[in-house]
């Protein structure tokens, strides 16, 4: 997502401050140097003190705008961001909202869900499971060319053979 | 590469083991990555969507590669588990090293040879094949006589012991009598050597069969003439003799000791071969004992090689089954034993026949020329199994196996020859041979003689082929006269007047086939002799061609009067007879054994007559005039 061009030798204290991770497909370049800008990419030129506010700037632009979903709990209708649901399931023909200590109901269709979060990094990982990638605390390998995904609420969670690839696509592997 | 692909085809299912061991580890290893690089990514990707909750990096721990070392340990438990004292193995050979070792592989071995329904342990017969090991007489080869000289001694054997003669020309004087073994019972001497200033006395029990508490023993008695006959040695070895070798002062003795497992009082410590020299004792070690790989193992074979030079001996030992041939061929001896080769799925289950081959082991060991050692030297395993009784024919440089292969319809003899690192470098399939009755070897001829009394030949002198040779048209040596089959030809013919020579035999210009020769003996007297002749009764002198027949004639009509007379006869090439120069008579007092082994002295002028009652001189211008005697009382 970000390239950082800046000098070597304060290369690594920038990237800190800046907490990013360098990827080889970019959209942002992250610059000191007015001169190492890239004309087909979004260019932001800053100075190393402004590096906080870059940070804040950079949560923005990768968070985005939350998305809230409704679900209906035992108190009735409420609406939670999206970032806290570790991932949704379908059980008995109804699709769970499964958080770290709660599941709620959720009026949507799992395809909605998955339309509506499509940027909002939730992969589908099976017909009845859609995950949130930041709640995957591990992958554990299992026969017959599946993935468990062990999430952070205690949940495993299984990646289906036909979701296999897309899953690998996602992280790219 | 040979040697890896017997391995393997012989372990199959080790085999299997360690190959499916390793293909889970191999999976193992590829779940291990797998699992690595999709957490290491995983954190990545999180870092990227700036998620700084898990800063750990997500990989599994290199401590769970334990688990990709794990299947490796299958293969090792599951032979440590099947096989509870891992033996040695080398080639066809196992070595052991303790008692329990030799339990268990009889163990191993009946679990799977008595696992079919047609055999049971009750087939075993222990007391049968005790008794037929002891009643087998072994096969003496090399020096060992019925004479020797030291100096101006002439030491002879008779049949209750030693004699030792003063020969100075025409002057007999009796010297000595050596005891041999008085404190034991019917111990056969079965020759005299000379050596240096020694003479070397063997001897062994004879078999008794009313006695419980026969033991077979082998003798040895070693006197010193310049110590006026001292015994200065004394070797005992235990168990029944097979094969009894005394060649270059050295001698190789092998015993069979059958181990009766099956008897309720049976200790495997007391059926370990051992040697007493003197007083001191020497048992075989376990570590020293090597079994031979599928045969039965129910029996030591003992090789025995004592030095005469300073008396140093040595002892080697095979576990196998109790039917091996043994043969000694100057410094090797060779044993030809049973073989199977089990399915491997017997270590596991009981099959119906779990007996994948019948082969043969055919072992060699070698003495040291130079020391007392006896050392194992290399098993080859054959197709086949051994032929009964004529297995082996192990001869100067020839050495070969006959084992018969047994085909849907047919048994196929085949005889093997080896070299001398036991290799097989003819395998020759002999046609049309059944009930084979005697193999012996003539220089470069081969000869298989049948039950129907019908005989073959092969040509042994090429290394790549063994071709049959028509015997119509085949000729020994012109000066090589060899009594053929002496104990059932000669005991045949002999009560006709007649005794065959070999087949055939070249004149000076000409081959000539000679079917026998003839030996005029009109006045003998057939019924003053108790037992056939044999080749030991009768004399025959390559270098002057006279042939010397001891006799027994009767000299009245009861027959309770006889004379005792050495008839000389002469080979004659004109006509291919033997024709009586004269008798000899002897003395009355040398009378007293009937039939007896005559053998003959010269030194000088003078030609001294051996008989076991006495020795008598003559002079060789006088053949015919008894000049002096001693008998032996």
């Amino acid at each position: 997502m970000f390239k950082l061009k800046v000098p070597k030798e304060s290369r690594a204290r920038i990237r800190n401050k800046l907490k990013i991770v360098d990827s080889k497909q970019y959209e942002y370049v992250l610059t000191t140097d007015k001169n190492e800008i890239e004309d087909d990419k979004i260019n932001i030129v800053f100075s190393e003190e402004q590096a906080g506010k870059v940070n804040r700037m950079l949560d923005s632009i990768v968070k985005g705008e939350d998305i809230f979903i409704t679900v209906e709990g035992e108190k009735g209708l409420k609406h939670i961001e999206s970032r806290k649901i570790h991932y949704f399931m379908i059980e008995n023909e109804e699709v769970i909202a499964n958080l770290i200590n709660h599941k709620f109901t959720v009026k949507m269709k799992l395809y909605e869900l998955e339309e509506l979060l499509q940027n909002k990094y939730f992969i589908r990982v099976s017909k009845y499971a859609l995950v949130n990638i930041n709640k995957i605390d591990y992958i554990k390998p299992a026969f017959n060319s599946k993935l468990l995904l062990l999430m952070k609420n205690g949940d495993t969670v299984e990646v289906n053979r036909r979701y296999y690839k897309a899953f690998k696509k996602t992280l790219k592997l | 590469m040979f040697t890896f692909f017997e391995f393997v085809y012989n372990n199959l299912i080790i085999i299997g083991i360690i190959v499916v061991s390793l293909a889970l580890s191999a999976f193992l290893l590829r779940t291990f990555l797998k699992e690595f690089l999709f957490n290491r990514r995983l954190n990545v990707t999180q870092n990227i969507l700036r998620n700084f909750t898990s800063l750990k990096d997500k990989r599994p721990s290199f401590r769970s590669l334990y688990k990709v070392v794990l299947p490796l340990l299958i293969p090792v438990v599951f032979i440590l588990g099947v096989v509870r004292n891992p033996i040695v193995y080398d080639g066809h050979v196992n070595y052991v090293h303790t008692k329990d070792d030799i339990l268990n592989i009889r163990e191993n071995f009946n679990s799977k040879f008595y696992s079919t329904p047609l055999r049971t342990t009750d087939d075993v017969d222990t007391e049968g094949n005790i008794k037929a090991q002891l009643e087998r007489s072994p096969e003496v080869t090399g020096s060992f006589g019925f004479m020797g000289t030291i100096e101006d001694y002439l030491i002879t054997q008779t049949d209750k012991g030693v004699e030792v003669t003063t020969f100075k020309d025409d002057d007999l004087d009796h010297s000595h009598s050596l005891s041999f073994f008085p404190e034991y019972e019917n111990v056969f001497i079965e020759g005299i050597n000379t050596t240096g200033s020694n003479v070397v006395v063997m001897g062994y029990t004879q078999y008794d069969d009313e006695s419980e508490d026969y033991t077979p023993y082998t003798f040895l008695k070693v006197y010193d003439a310049s110590e006026d006959f001292e015994i200065v040695h004394r070797f005992k070895i235990h168990g029944p003799p097979s094969n009894i070798s005394f060649n270059n002062n050295r001698l190789i003795v092998t015993t069979n000791q059958y181990l009766p497992f099956l008897r309720g009082d049976f200790e495997l410590d007391d059926f370990l071969p051992r040697l007493i020299h003197n007083d001191e004792e020497h048992i075989e070690l376990y570590s020293k004992i090597r079994h031979i790989e599928g045969t039965q193992p129910n029996n030591f074979v003992a090789v025995f090689h004592i030095h005469f030079d300073d008396f140093s001996h040595d002892m080697t030992t095979i576990l196998t089954d109790v039917n091996t041939q043994s043969k000694i061929s100057g410094n090797s001896i060779y044993l030809l034993s049973n073989s199977y080769e089990f399915s491997q799925l017997s270590d596991y289950l009981e099959l119906e026949d779990p007996i994948e081959n019948y082969n043969s082991a055919f072992t060699k060991l070698n003495v040291n020329a130079a020391s007392s050692g006896v050392h194992y030297f290399r098993t080859r395993v054959l197709e086949g199994t051994p032929l009964e009784d004529n297995g082996i024919l192990a001869q100067g440089n020839l050495t070969m196996a006959f084992l018969e292969n047994e085909t849907d319809d047919e048994t196929i003899l085949v005889a093997h020859r080896f070299s001398t690192r036991l290799d097989v470098f003819l395998s020759e399939s002999l046609e049309d041979i059944d009930a084979v009755r005697s193999i012996r070897r003539h220089e470069n001829l081969l000869l298989i003689k049948t039950d129907d009394n019908t005989e073959k030949g092969y040509n042994i002198a090429f290394p790549a082929e063994m071709p049959l040779v028509d015997l119509d048209n085949y000729y020994f040596p012109p000066e090589n006269v060899i009594f053929k089959d002496h104990d059932t030809m000669l005991s045949m013919h002999i009560q006709e007047g007649r005794i065959y020579v070999t087949p055939h035999i070249k004149s000076d210009d000409e081959y000539v086939r000679l079917e026998f020769a003839q030996i005029h003996m009109a006045s003998y007297r057939i019924n003053t002799f108790s037992r056939y002749y044999s080749l030991n009764d009768i004399y025959y002198r390559q270098s002057d061609r006279v042939l010397r027949i001891p006799r027994v004639i009767t000299t009245n009509d009861e027959m309770d009067e006889y004379t005792t007379e050495i008839r000389v006869m002469q080979f004659d090439r004109s006509d291919y007879s033997f024709n009586t120069q004269f008798n000899l008579k002897l003395p009355q007092t040398m009378h007293e054994i009937e039939p007896f082994v005559y053998r003959m002295h010269r030194r000088g002028n003078f030609t001294y007559h051996i008989t076991p009652g006495g020795i008598a001189v003559t002079h060789n211008n006088e053949p015919s005039e008894i000049l002096d005697y001693v008998t032996f009382d």
